[in-house]
């Protein structure tokens, strides 16, 4: 075996030494490849706990007490192949405590990295989904078409846990890093596992199989950690029960057999009592089938092929067909047993090799392990651009509400005030998340903006905005007909003095002489506005009506709007404390400065140029800027620019263009659809919430690692 | 003496009427998957029946050439001595004998209504691998429609066909439900007793049979939607009914679990027994489309039935339901625009037993008329609409109580042309609100995203009716409620100018798309 996300430790191992490796699983075995197929050194023999598990033929595989018996002088050194640091530590301490010196252990990182990136199992960088959606992978057939094919025979055997019910972590023993807080007891998941790896070696050689029940493991779990078994063992079917859901595809096929008479018997390999696991079934929602079968109660498992033998012997002369998602378990042993079998592939194998990594350990099983869930659990087939609002944008948004939530709550926030145009899909999902607390819709925008914050604080900024960029979009249009537009009409009076012609069309020429025209006449394009800047600085007064702590959100990146209506806010209306909180901060944008996130004028979520400053070099250093415009594409809306108020009531919006409304709408509906899923699954552990501003972004890092991803989107 | 071929039961229960009903002595020709159903007491009694039963391969004159086949035939019978040789199934092996060699027989439908619609049939030989070549040959003697040269006569029901479907001379009306009500109690007890082994089935006073199809099973839509179309059939149109399910045999919905109140009949046996099976009798059927419903109708008071359109149409029914609240609120009467499903307006009508509203044929100067997308020809199709508010815009004068409730479900916005923006200045969106009543249901498949329909008018009046019309509806089995309310003029206006926005969009990209289409033609 050569897993290509693992290497050798060659840089370590002197060439042609002799060496024993520990540990005979995936790691064990690629390291003996590649040492073989360099010859590199010799390897005298494999090392672990249960050596006839590991299947190696190559060398004599033996346990810690028989490589006591090795000559020391045999071997140089120990290599511990093993992927977990804390796992190599246990097995170091084994080793020493069996006399062999510690100079002799080693152990290094065994992930293969390029340029700094883990790579996935198939050799390559772990890449998004770029064909288009991923959900579309596995065509499953339909409930009907699976229903249909099971009606034919006359039992149906389902297995439990994968295929019946499912949980929303990336791996099943990831809810044992849940319990770790109800437990209080750092480093349980480790300790779970390894004591149902000590329990069921003990099952080997008191019985010749491995068949463990929970009580077993839960007598070494109290024995290393004196937490009392009934009380873990409670906790642990109160996770359980807890974390898992019926699979919505198999729950319909299985409503189906019932509701047509058929006869379902349930057949799992597990070490939880047929008593807990009927529980969990009927809490989920599974009733009305015949029989239980579960290994730890029979002494015997599917994957022995022993528990088929009851099922046969109990239902002799039928025809039955068994379900489930191991190829080993599920099938072949079934097969071997003389069943005929259906393969439902594992969610989470299909999906963890376009999930993203890199962020903390408990958010990246949720975050990824739902994802799995909701896109290969069944026949459906999403848009790409619900996938994207899904796979990479919910995170984002679920995480910035509770950030905010949660500032609010430390700032003793009043009123939290969402701005248009990018506001209003957090403002729903706030509203959703938390119905208690107040919250507004402003109309606003960078025109705004610019009528009221930048023509008296930040001429720069205007002059860019108005003629610079508005020469652009207005490029062929009349000047007097640009002036009229931006409510400058006041200065066509100059306009003489300063060589420009009323029909001269705007070009790149002109920028000089109408900045040249604006600036000579400051003051009265400062007083152009003034009748409108009133009118909306008593609409913004309104919106905040009478609070005196208001959070403004502004997501739109690159704009100062936040600011804008934090100093309306604060300095025309009164408001004793304004809060501006932005998804990120990026200060070379023209209305952004570095100090406003040093003197806490803003406040970043995901990251700054002090914060999270990984991240803040990725987002724009890569892809020339774009990634400004892919990720506020989470954030646009249907929602028309608004562009002030001409008189009172009467809003002028720039009703123009193409917006991509129905794109957009499935984005954001694969991001609610996301954070609602989120907010049920993980109701009970609601630590879960808190998903850092880094975390935030990692899947959307994820996503813009090949820009295909984009360009196919688009 | 007779000779019956049949392909199906349903066949064989037509066969099996009409040789009772003949009283002569006759043999019977079919296959064995049309009698595997039956138990062994069902078996002797259809032997009874016949003097001789003849099982017989289906396919057999595809796989063989037509020697062999008339060599395989000639083993079994002598079609000379029959007098009449009935046909039902004759696209099958044995159809194509008899007309490769010119034997005379009379031609049976394939099932209630299919002499009219071979399509349905030809759709379905075409995807049998075994056919091959043969399939041609089939249509070409007309062994799917029954204009085969050789055939004496074509037996079908009349009332079953498409409208306009020419009855030609030798043509006899045959309706099962029809035969059994002629026949003897007794012969009808020995037809029962082979094709409803069940017997009697109780069913509760005054309940509506629900008979249901297998549009998931045959991939019309997917499972989710059936149950989706089916809660929404329920909620609109049999709300408070007691409900018996009569599910087709290929339809695997559980309803048991989906209306724990009603009653489900498992049973599978022919719709032609609904009349002589029941106790009490059902008030009433409803159905989506089912054929069997058609020909039941006479025998029920009370009828509910759409057609294939609601397949497509039934996502929108709430706003279908909407605007007939609107035209019950300003009591006008209602006139449906090409593309609008007429059939879904008529039975909210009688769903919700109003009397006082009339469904239009023509468009009258006091009414509501429903616009909902555009039809074939997408340009002509708005002209016409936009040309329509034109007229209304003329007629206005005449004091005219019109109004134009726009639908909008393809989000097409079908009245809207570029430098028409004053239209909308005649426009109020009406914004449907959705709640979900039910958490805990797993089977939840209801889009909750508000939907916006417009309604359009020159008068004022109509208009503010319109607006201020409070709407609510519980659908209980949906698991939804949605309500309308009257917006507040900031949200108005910008409901309006994201229509505005959207309708130029779609416009826009409809011609960017055509221009493409274009370009890509010229290419070639």
């Amino acid at each position: 075996m050569n897993d290509p996300r693992f290497v050798f430790p060659f840089g370590a191992v002197k060439k042609g030494a002799n060496i024993v490796i520990y540990g005979g699983g995936v790691v064990g075995k690629t390291f003996l490849y590649q040492v073989a197929t360099t010859n590199h050194c010799n390897v005298v023999a494999v090392c672990d706990r249960a050596p006839a598990q590991t299947g190696i033929q190559e060398v004599k595989v033996v346990t810690i007490p028989q490589l006591m018996k090795i000559n020391p002088a045999e071997y140089e050194t120990i290599v511990i192949a093993n992927e977990l640091e804390s796992i190599a530590k246990i097995i170091r301490k084994d080793l020493e405590k069996a006399g062999i010196p510690s100079e002799k252990i080693q152990w290094h990182d065994p992930a293969r990295r390029v340029a700094n990136k883990v790579i996935s199992k198939a050799g390559k960088v772990r890449l998004p989904y770029l064909k288009g959606s991923e959900s579309g992978i596995i065509k499953r057939p339909s409930v009907v078409r699976l229903a249909t094919e099971l009606l034919s025979y006359d039992v149906v055997s389902l297995d439990i846990f994968d295929t019946l019910i499912l949980r929303p972590v990336r791996q099943p023993a990831d809810i044992f890093r849940l319990m770790e807080s109800k437990l209080s007891c750092p480093g349980f998941y480790n300790i779970r596992k390894n004591a149902e790896q000590k329990a069921r070696e003990a099952a080997r050689f008191h019985y010749g199989n491995t068949e463990v029940k929970l009580s077993d493991i839960w007598r070494e779990v109290e024995r290393r950690t004196g937490i009392p078994a009934d009380r873990g063992m409670e906790a642990e079917l109160e996770y359980e029960m807890r974390c898992c859901f019926a699979n919505p595809y198999m729950k319909k096929v299985f409503d189906i057999l019932i509701e047509q008479g058929k006869t379902v018997i349930i057949v799992s390999d597990m070490y939880l009592p047929s008593e807990a696991i009927s529980r969990l079934l009927e809490h989920v929602g599974y009733e009305g089938y015949e029989k239980l079968y579960i290994s730890c109660e029979y002494h015997t498992s599917k994957r022995s092929g022993g528990l088929w033998e009851y099922v046969k012997r109990d239902y002799d002369e039928k025809r039955i067909i068994h379900v489930g998602d191991n190829t080993d378990s599920d099938i072949q042993s079934a097969q071997r047993a003389g069943l005929a079998t259906k393969f439902y592939q594992n969610v989470h194998d299909m999906g963890n090799r376009y999930r993203t990594d890199g962020l903390s350990k408990l958010i990246e099983s949720a975050y990824c392990g739902l994802v799995n869930v909701k896109l290969h659990s069944d026949a459906n087939i999403y848009s790409p651009c619900y996938e994207y609002g899904y796979i990479y944008g919910g995170l984002y948004v679920f995480g910035f509400c509770q950030w905010i939530h949660h500032r609010a709550q430390e700032e003793g926030v009043e009123k939290i005030i969402f701005l248009s145009d990018n506001g209003a899909i957090f403002q729903k999902l706030f509203s959703e998340l938390f119905p208690e607390r107040t919250t507004e819709y402003l109309l606003w925008s960078g025109v705004c903006s610019l009528k009221c914050f930048d023509v008296l604080h930040n001429r720069a900024n205007f002059l860019r905005h108005v003629v610079r960029h508005g020469m652009r979009i207005g490029k062929g249009q009349k000047v007097a007909d640009f002036l009229e537009r931006w409510g400058l009409g006041s200065l066509r009076k100059y306009m003489r003095e300063s060589k420009l012609e009323e029909d001269a069309e705007l070009s790149q020429d002109l920028i000089k002489p109408l900045e040249a025209l604006l600036i000579s006449h400051w003051d009265d394009v400062v007083s152009a506005y003034a009748a409108e800047r009133q009118r909306l600085q008593e609409y913004v007064a309104a919106k905040a009506s009478c609070s005196s702590k208001v959070a403004v959100i502004d997501t739109a990146w690159l704009e100062s709007n936040g600011k804008a209506v934090k100093y309306i806010l604060e300095q025309e209306c009164g408001v004793s404390k304004v809060y501006c909180w932005q998804a990120a901060h990026d200060a070379r944008s023209w209305g952004a400065m570095e100090t406003d996130i040093l003197d806490e004028t803003v406040e970043s979520y995901m990251f700054a140029e002090n914060y999270n400053r990984n991240c803040f070099d990725v987002h724009t250093l890569k892809h020339h800027w774009k990634n400004n415009m892919y990720i506020n594409i989470f954030s646009s809306d249907n929602m028309i620019p608004f562009a002030g108020e001409a008189e009172y009531g009467k809003y002028i919006f720039e009703a123009e263009g193409v917006q991509r409304h129905a794109m957009i709408r499935e984005i954001h509906q694969g991001i609610l659809d996301f954070c609602r899923d989120y907010k049920k699954t993980f109701a009970g552990d609601t630590y879960l919430y808190n998903i850092s501003g880094y975390d935030a972004y990692m899947p959307f890092r994820f996503a813009s690692r090949d820009s295909t991803f984009f360009r196919n989107l688009m | 003496m007779i000779l019956y071929h049949v392909d199906s039961q349903y066949q064989l229960l037509c066969a099996m009427t009409h040789k009772l009903l003949q009283d002569e002595e006759a043999d019977i020709i079919t296959h064995r998957e049309v009698l595997q159903r039956f138990e062994k007491k069902q078996l002797l009694k259809i032997r009874q029946l016949f003097a001789n039963v003849i099982i017989v391969d289906p396919f057999f004159r595809y796989r063989n050439t037509k020697d062999v086949t008339a060599a395989y035939y000639s083993q079994s019978l002598d079609v000379d001595s029959y007098t009449d040789i009935y046909v039902w199934g004759a696209h099958r092996s044995f159809g194509y004998y008899l007309a490769e060699n010119r034997i005379p027989f009379i031609f049976g439908e394939e099932g209630n209504g299919f002499i009219s619609r071979p399509y349905i049939l030809e759709e379905r030989d075409k995807k049998i691998k075994i056919l091959g070549n043969h399939f041609d040959s089939i249509r070409q003697y007309g062994l799917y429609d029954g204009i085969v040269e050789n055939a004496k006569g074509r037996m079908y029901s009349f009332q079953g066909q498409v409208g306009g479907f020419p009855i030609k001379d030798g043509d006899v009306d045959f309706e099962v439900i029809d035969a059994l009500g002629k026949l003897t109690p007794e012969m009808r007890k020995k037809l029962m007793d082979i094709f409803v082994p069940v017997g009697e089935i109780r069913l509760p006073d005054d309940a509506i049979i629900f008979m249901t199809q297998h549009l998931s099973f045959l991939g019309t839509v997917s499972f989710e939607e059936q149950i989706l179309l089916t809660q929404l059939f329920v909620d609109y149109f049999l709300h408070g009914q007691k409900l018996v399910f009569k599910p087709h045999p290929n339809d695997l919905t559980y309803y048991s679990k989906l209306f724990p109140d009603a009653q489900i009949i498992r049973q599978v046996f022919p719709a032609e027994f609904f009349p002589y099976i029941f106790n009490p009798q059902p008030l009433g059927l409803a159905s989506i489309s089912s054929n069997a419903v058609r020909i039941l109708k006479e025998h029920y008071g009370s009828v509910m039935q759409l057609d294939d359109g609601y397949v497509s149409d039934y996502k929108n029914l709430h706003k279908y339901y909407a605007a007939v609240s609107i035209a019950r609120r300003l009591q006008l009467p209602i006139y449906c625009w090409d593309g609008t499903n007429r059939t879904i307006v008529r039975a909210l009508l009688q769903a919700e037993q109003e009397k006082e509203i009339e469904l239009l044929d023509e468009m009258s100067e006091a009414c509501v008329i429903l616009v909902d997308r555009m039809i074939a020809n997408r340009e002509e199709s708005s002209k016409e609409i936009q040309a329509m508010l034109k007229m209304l815009g003329r007629i206005q004068r005449l004091a005219a109580r019109i109004c134009v409730v726009f639908l909008n479900s393809e989000n097409d916005y079908c009245w809207y042309g570029y430098g028409q923006r004053e239209l909308w200045e005649h426009m109020v969106p009406l914004v449907l609100r959705k709640e979900r009543i039910r958490q805990d249901s797993s089977d939840f498949y209801a889009d909750m995203e508000q939907e916006v329909m417009y309604v359009f008018s020159y008068d004022e009046e109509i208009l503010k009716m319109a607006k201020e019309t409070e709407i609510h509806k519980e659908l209980p089995h949906v698991g939804l409620s949605f309500t309308t309310a009257c917006l507040p003029q900031n949200e108005e206006t910008i409901k309006i100018l994201e229509g505005v926005l959207a309708a130029t969009e779609r416009r826009l990209l409809y011609y960017v798309e055509k221009e493409k289409q274009e370009r890509t033609e010229m290419k070639r």
